[in-house]
């Protein structure tokens, strides 16, 4: 049985012998010819298509295929985007696809690009919903991470009882208890230096326009968003890693990177949604009025700390997701707590009990931000019994997530490049 | 006297013409002879096995693509011009975020998947590399001598008649690059 490595001098060999001719007079045409080949090749061999296992016949009862284009980013599990985390990626969106109801899909590696097919039924819509879901979850000590606007993080300026401090603390992620736009959180993010991050290991581009213009009037088109008015800013594009992505994503119609102002966010600080009053149906980033908040990227627990999600329902019969612990992820949890535990005592005065809050981030929205009630968890909360993520679930979204949890993160980031409609199975 | 393999007989120069000329046998000692050292760097530097066979596997489909521009200077070792290969593929993989698959696209290469016993052996292979690594570093003329001697089984007589000088000073070169090297690798395995 040969290993990676033969196979890899297995093939090479095989191109030095097939792709040169003997004769020395052809050897100037090795340039023309590698790339010839690598086309002809690559159409039959290079593209790989994974089947969905217990899927639907291809094309019974469809009426077309919407074909979806996701380009793979790096994340800071996988720093470098290889084929094993492209391919572990691909299952994962096929696993997601089998479970939402998808039919006729394809799964394509070509590159770094994965492009996914799909007949249209009743399930399309939630299918591309949940197959480029990146499903990151991350876990925040709120008030040591949340960032007032001159940069300071909130617990700092708690005993001093900063009212903008106490806002964002008490307010606990909802959009109003010193939220910011998308473009004050990004510009205040833009000032943040560099560090690693949690969620992120590449700088964070961002494209705005000012209100008015017929660059925002595109882009609100684009967006499907009411217009900023004169005087708000709107988003144009982004978030994207680079410049040249932004101008790829620019909406079509009139808006041009010049038109614009760039700001770039560098790893270590993560705007996050507010927490939406309707989980399953958040606002659009792009809206003008959608509130954000800025924070130190310094998650205490991941993804890949938990084990066994589940759907569940709180003590007041609401849903949940209820979560185990890995055994890291189960220290973790109870030294975050416990810091945000002994927080809450040292700012709390006689009279007021100022409680702490642990942030839960999924896919960059806030998605609950609860409390930690120091008079009962004093040295933080115990991770044996696992824990409960509460929300404003339904029992559809609670399940849904808890799903994506089961399935796991997708090992890469995914940014949509392409989606297209066909007649007929392509 | 015992008859050589052929991929010892050939310097690195002389392989890479004949892969030029198609000869995947070439090929082959080639990628045998700097696999350990290729896959050693590239653990290294990245710290992650499988990103690091999977760089290596371009590294060596743009070595072929590259065979024709190679120039051999002094013994003729390819190290230099590999490594250079090695570096640049993964500065772009880091600019780009995801590793470099340009060459083995433009070769249409299938996908190779990894499984554990193939990190296994990324391990065992970077292991080998680092002392392959150490010979690298050694000054000009010891690693010519180490390798010469040690690696490629030459004699003292025919080494000293390719590096101009006496039998005696070879033997010198040898055992000062040895002693170098044992003083090295004591020295990272603390």
């Amino acid at each position: 049985v040969s290993d990676y490595f033969d196979r890899i001098e297995q093939q090479l060999v095989h191109r030095v012998e097939a792709a040169v001719p003997r004769s020395s007079r052809f050897r100037l045409r090795l340039n023309l010819l590698a790339p010839a080949v690598g086309i002809a090749v690559a159409l039959v061999v290079v593209v790989v298509f994974l089947s969905v296992r217990g899927a639907g016949s291809p094309g019974s009862g469809s009426s077309g295929t919407v074909e979806l284009v996701y380009q793979a980013e790096p994340t800071p599990q996988v720093p470098l985007v290889n084929t094993a985390a492209l391919e572990r990626t691909a299952e994962i969106m096929r696993e997601r696809a089998a479970a939402a109801g998808g039919s006729g899909i394809s799964i394509r590696i070509t590159g770094s690009e994965i492009t996914v097919r799909l007949d249209v039924n009743k399930n399309t819509p939630r299918v591309e919903r949940q197959i480029g879901t990146t499903a990151q979850l991350y876990f925040y000590d709120w008030e040591a991470n949340a960032l007032l606007p001159n940069g300071k993080r909130v617990a700092s300026a708690l005993l001093a009882q900063d009212p903008t401090a106490l806002s964002i603390s008490q307010g606990a992620g909802e959009p109003g208890a010193g939220s910011l736009t998308l473009y004050d959180a990004v510009k205040l993010a833009s000032k943040q230096p560099a560090s690693k991050g949690s969620s992120e290991i590449q700088a964070q581009y961002y494209l705005f326009g000012k209100g008015g213009t017929p660059a925002c009037a595109a882009a609100a088109r684009y967006y499907g968003v009411i217009e900023a008015a004169s005087g708000q800013h709107c988003l144009l594009a982004g978030p994207d890693t680079s410049s040249d992505n932004l101008k790829q994503d620019l909406p079509p119609g009139g808006a041009s990177i010049s038109q614009g102002q760039v700001l770039v966010i560098q790893p270590g600080t993560v705007v996050l949604q507010a927490v939406p009053s309707n989980l399953s149906n958040p606002p659009k980033p792009a809206a003008p009025n959608t509130q954000f908040y800025v924070l130190r990227d310094n998650a205490a627990l991941n993804g890949n700390d938990i084990t066994n999600p589940k759907q569940s329902t709180d003590g007041g019969g609401n849903p949940d997701v209820k979560v185990g612990f890995t055994g890291n992820g189960g220290h973790a949890f109870t030294n975050v707590t416990s810091a945000i535990a002994h927080r809450g005592s040292e700012v709390s005065g006689a009279a007021s009990k100022l409680e702490q809050h642990f942030a839960v981030a999924l896919d960059g929205i806030l998605i609950t931000v609860p409390d930690i009630d120091y008079a009962i968890y004093p040295d933080g909360i115990p991770s044996d019994h696992g824990a409960e993520i509460p929300g404003r679930f339904t029992v559809s979204s609670a399940r849904q997530l808890a799903t994506e949890l089961r399935l796991g993160a997708l090992p890469v980031g995914l940014r949509l490049i392409g989606e297209k409609h066909l007649s007929g199975r392509g | 006297v015992v008859e050589m393999p052929p991929d010892v007989e050939r310097t690195d120069g002389e392989l890479l013409v004949a892969v030029v000329a198609g000869d995947g046998a070439a090929f082959a000692a080639f990628y045998r002879r700097h696999l350990a050292g290729v896959v050693g760097y590239l653990v290294r530097e990245t710290g992650d096995r499988e990103v690091s066979a999977d760089l290596a596997a371009e590294v060596f489909a743009a070595v072929f693509l590259a065979a024709g521009r190679f120039r051999a200077r002094g013994a003729g070792s390819a190290v230099p011009w590999l490594r250079g290969i090695a570096q640049n593929k993964l500065r772009e993989s880091r600019r780009r975020g995801r590793v470099e698959d340009r060459a083995r696209r433009r070769l249409a290469m299938e996908p190779e998947v990894l499984d554990d016993a193939d990190l296994a052996r990324v391990e065992e292979l970077a292991s080998g590399g680092s002392a392959l690594e150490l010979v690298d570093r050694l000054p000009e003329r010891q690693r010519v001598a180490v390798r010469s001697r040690v690696l490629e089984g030459r004699d003292y007589g025919e080494i000293a008649r390719e590096l101009r000088c006496s039998e005696l000073v070879v033997r010198q070169q040898v055992s000062r690059g040895l002693r170098r090297l044992r003083s090295e690798m004591r020295e990272g395995e603390r």
